[in-house]
């Protein structure tokens, strides 16, 4: 694991929230219950208004120097904070990973990379093993089957797979956490993947629901929106939807009142 | 080439040989894919192989005390190997020569064919039987030998359905892996004149094959067969099968022929031994196959049996230029296939889609390297990179890593079509610009509100996503940025206002 | 002919080692010291129960044999169990000692000398050493045991002695102390019966080689 940097702990750390492109656009409850769940945990969180994308698009598709620059501005953005927090397990691969492999060619900004990597977090994770603090409980998903679908960055990028189960088990009263037969499998998302192979992309989803409706889950839960998207843009079409598809911040943090995602427009 | 036309490997003017299987076909990956997604055949036999070998090869890693120190130690040898290669390369010619041995050396496919037929013809081979050589397939050497009028049989089971089927391997250690049992039936009534016998259980499949292959050994002229490793410090090749193919093939005829190429060389029988530890256990989940098997030389005067001719052909084609460049790493290839097996694409569309030789993540960086970037397009972008490959690599190739270069290659070279090169530059120049992104954001929020709007997007520019798939609603009266912008508004007033 | 094959190998070899020097990587001419290597560890005074556990899940059998002359009766009674008829090929004899009995072979047996010509059923081979890691059996191809014996009969027994079961490859390797110029033609390290797993990953045994392998294992020195 990361080790945390020297911050005086009597102070209420600066946390910088870098939401995603994808919660901007289409789910913004994520990035308000992530407040929440850090200012339960005594954080200072700051959304700082520059923040766009962490620029996974160009770096996976061929665009490598525009992914610099990308990397360079975001460092730039987010270097000032005590920690930055993402509700994404790629997006924070991307930052924490990813920036410094590919600013490894330039010394000054290679070690600026490190520095942010070494303080850049997936929000479950940096809950769990970064504050260890006690979050508010709820019950209203008492009796509930949920079902948590690792995402592969937040499982092969930053082995980060008991954090948010851990969350769910102590936060959630009376709901019971089921797993998938086939928890190692891609969702078939995989970006761009999922608009150039549709129907390899179509394959995959297709098996990844049957294992989830499979464990007779009500709630489909991951901590990224990507596979989310693609879950639930896939089982929207099914009659009925088998299972509701959230966020893991959305109940963790008790903010249900936004319908669940397969609630789209049908066919 | 014609039969019985003398040939030497020096006639640069034969014309390259091209067929359905060494010829590139990664540019029909697309179609291809789509094909095999609707083949209910062959989907049946891909989802009864996949959970086999990912359960297998993890029941063996459990099995060990520590896999990550036997991986560690199978990759420390191979990065010295290619941190010397040259040197390891001539001390196995001297240790193969030592042990009365021949080396020879091609550069590409097509000198590998003409060096195998000029000793055939040398030895006047009527046929020859062949191990599983995945250096043979990429110089598609099958089809050579058969217009040079020589009778060659595949012996390795699944090579032998296949050569039947007259279809390239699927899989790098299961090439009928894509065949039914069925299938193998009606194959083999159709070729093999036995009259009325029941095929219709897998132990008598195998047992028929048996019969046909056993007569073929006894009665070939020349074997090749691949080889798993080169050890350089005693001249040998190292063979791994599970039936024992590969020993016949190098035991029975007259002549034997090694086919290889330069990266297998490694320095000793110690460090073989740290690669094999991983290599069975990666591929079937065996913690070693029934053969292991190391040939140095023809038989000597005391020998009894074995052939009287030892060669080894050292096959090139581009690892050369793979050296020092960044893709390395993909030297380290100990052809283990657990990239294949663990591969969501590879598992959902099968080994044919890829066009080549090799599939899978493995193939898909090896492919364009060894046969053009333009010509393989598509594979490097097949992949979701979930990482699995990477994973499960006992060699630690970081394979997502090298598609991603392959992907960076394309950009550079405008292999990649305008329409994409336009959105995604522009994608990242808005990025880079926070008050254009978050207009923009705005703005297509706004579209995706309307649904008629949203249709006209649905019909002309995400047709693949809604092919199968509901883009999401976003329930918020605006993007995240928007309402927290409102909400700080909010509080602020509030706060002026008390 | 073969002039021309010459000069085309040293013309193709002088451009790979071109192209593999431009790299940098290859230019020193002595030899490199390869970085050392870890091998795993076993407990040296349970070798055979390691060994032989490995062995049988190989889906081979074996069996304990004190004295050597009661080799012919196993091999008798192992081709009986298999109800195959009983040809037998093996060159073992010159490993007994010249003062040795000659082994006294059932005349239901009918014997002959190597090469196996893929008549025979069963064939009788001694391994020089075996490894408790993996479970197998070494052999090297020699006059005594022609590495046809291992491959084309049905039904293949072997002996070894429990004393040369070594611990891991590597040991095992470093037993046989090879070196180029006198490098047995083949060496097999034999771990169960032939097998294929080609036709829908369904595993069946006897695939080109021996359907069966039979260990007897000798625990004791000879006693002559």
């Amino acid at each position: 694991m990361k080790s945390v940097p020297n911050t005086p702990q009597s102070t209420t750390p600066k946390v910088a929230l870098f939401v995603t492109c994808l919660v901007n656009q289409f789910r913004p409850n994520v990035g308000f219950a992530a407040i929440t769940l850090l200012e339960h945990a005594g954080c200072d969180v700051i959304v700082p208004k520059a923040q766009t994308c962490c620029g996974q698009p160009g770096y996976n598709n061929g665009l490598r120097n525009a992914a610099i620059e990308t990397a360079k501005s975001t460092i730039k953005l987010l270097e000032p904070y005590d920690y930055v927090v993402l509700p994404s397990g790629s997006c924070t691969g991307m930052l924490s990973k990813h920036y410094p492999a590919l600013l490894s060619d330039d010394i000054a900004w290679k070690r600026r990379a490190d520095s942010l990597s070494s303080k850049t977090w997936e929000l479950c994770q940096f809950l769990v093993e970064c504050l260890d603090s006690t979050l508010p409980t709820h019950s209203n998903l008492e009796g509930k089957t949920i079902s948590y679908q690792d995402s592969c960055s937040c499982k092969r990028e930053l082995n980060n797979t008991s954090a948010p189960r851990q969350l769910i088990n102590q936060l959630c009263n009376g709901s019971n956490l089921v797993e998938l037969k086939d928890p190692e499998s891609c969702c078939g998302f995989g970006g761009t993947f999922s608009v150039k192979y549709p129907d390899i992309s179509e394959r995959l989803v297709s098996d990844k629901t049957q294992d989830i409706t499979a464990t007779g889950a009500d709630i489909l839960v991951s901590a990224d929106l990507g596979c989310l998207i693609n879950i639930a843009g896939y089982t929207s079409r099914a009659e009925p939807v088998p299972f509701e598809v959230r966020h893991i911040a959305e109940i963790l943090a008790n903010n249900l009142e936004t319908p669940s995602m397969t609630s789209g427009s049908k066919k | 080439m014609k039969p019985g036309k003398p040939t030497s490997p020096e006639t640069q003017s034969n014309p390259p040989i091209h067929s359905e299987t060494s010829s590139n076909q990664a540019l029909f990956f697309k179609a291809k894919s789509s094909e095999a997604l609707l083949d209910d055949t062959l989907q049946q036999a891909l989802k009864k192989a996949q959970g086999g070998f990912i359960e297998k090869r993890s029941q063996a890693i459990a099995d060990v005390e520590n896999f990550d120190s036997y991986k560690q130690q199978a990759q420390l040898v191979k990065n010295h190997t290619l941190d010397h290669l040259a040197y390891y390369l001539t001390q196995f010619e001297e240790n193969v020569t030592k042990n009365g041995g021949h080396v020879h050396w091609a550069s590409t496919p097509e000198q590998l064919n003409n060096i195998i037929l000029h000793i055939c013809e040398r030895r006047d081979a009527k046929s020859v039987t062949k191990g599983k050589s995945m250096i043979s397939e990429e110089a598609n050497l099958n089809a050579a030998l058969e217009a040079a009028g020589i009778d060659v049989t595949e012996t390795d089971l699944g090579e032998y359905i296949i050569q039947l089927a007259k279809e390239p391997p699927s899989h790098i250690i299961v090439p009928a892996i894509h065949k039914t049992r069925q299938q193998v039936e009606a194959l083999f009534r159709e070729t093999h004149d036995l009259g009325e016998r029941d095929l219709d259980n897998i132990a008598a499949l195998v047992d028929e094959a048996r019969l046909q292959l056993r007569q073929k050994f006894l009665d070939a002229d020349v074997g090749i067969t691949g080889a798993n490793m080169l050890i350089a410090d005693t001249g040998s090749a190292m063979v791994v099968t599970n039936e024992g193919n590969g020993d016949l093939t190098a035991t029975l005829p007259k002549v034997h022929i090694v086919t290889a190429s330069i990266e297998k060389v490694v320095p000793d029988l110690e460090s073989a031994s740290a690669i094999l530890r991983v290599l069975a256990r990666s591929a079937t989940g065996q913690p070693i196959t029934s053969y292991t098997s190391l040939f140095s030389g023809p038989s000597g005067i005391e020998d009894l049996d074995g052939p009287d001719e030892f060669h080894v052909i050292l096959l090139d084609n581009q690892r050369s230029q793979m050296l020092g460049s960044p893709f390395e790493d993909m030297l380290k290839c100990i052809k283990c296939g657990a990239c294949l097996n663990h591969c969501p694409v590879y598992s959902a569309v099968g080994g044919h889609a890829y066009g080549w030789v090799y599939p899978g993540p493995m193939g898909s960086v090896l492919t364009p390297l060894m046969t053009g970037l333009k010509q393989s397009s598509d594979l490097p972008n097949a992949s979701t990179f979930c990482g699995r490959c990477e994973e499960v690599c006992p060699m630690g190739i970081p394979l997502p890593e090298l598609l991603r270069q392959l992907r960076n290659k394309e950009h550079e070279d405008h292999l990649t079509s305008w329409k994409t090169r336009f959105s995604l530059k522009g994608f990242m120049w808005g990025i880079q610009h926070p008050r254009v992104f978050h207009w923009i954001t705005k703005t297509l929020r706004m579209i995706l509100a309307n649904s008629v709007l949203t249709r006209l997007l649905e019909k002309h520019v995400l047709t693949s996503w809604y092919s199968s798939k509901e883009l999401p609603k976003n329930y918020s009266k605006g993007t995240f940025m928007e309402q927290y912008q409102q909400d700080s508004k909010q509080k602020k007033s509030k706060q002026k206002k008390s | 002919m073969s002039i021309n094959l010459n000069r085309f190998n040293r013309v193709n070899r002088k451009k790979i080692f071109n192209r593999i020097e431009r790299t940098k990587k290859s230019a020193i001419p002595q030899a490199p010291k390869r970085p050392p290597l870890l091998h795993p560890q076993f407990d040296i005074s349970a070798l055979t129960e390691i060994f032989l556990s490995k062995l049988s899940a190989s889906s081979s059998t074996y069996q304990s044999v004190d004295c050597l002359s009661l080799v012919p009766q196993l091999v008798l009674q192992y081709a009986e169990k298999y109800n195959t008829n009983k040809t037998l090929v093996t060159n073992l004899d010159p490993f007994l000692n010249s003062d040795e009995p000659p082994w006294d072979w059932p005349n239901a047996l009918s014997l002959s000398t190597p090469p196996a010509t893929g008549n025979e059923a069963i064939g009788l081979s001694y391994a020089s050493t075996a490894i408790a890691e993996t479970g197998s059996l070494v052999l090297s191809a020699s006059k005594q045991n022609p590495t046809t014996v291992n491959f084309l009969t049905d039904h293949h027994i072997i002996i070894l002695n429990e004393q040369d079961i070594v611990p891991n490859i590597e040991s095992m390797w470093k037993r046989l102390s090879l070196s180029a110029g006198n490098m047995p033609r083949a060496i097999n390290i034999i771990t169960g019966p032939s097998r294929t797993a080609d036709i829908e990953q369904t595993i069946q045994l006897g695939a080109h080689g021996p359907r069966s392998l039979h260990l007897l294992l000798l625990t004791q020195p000879s006693p002559y």
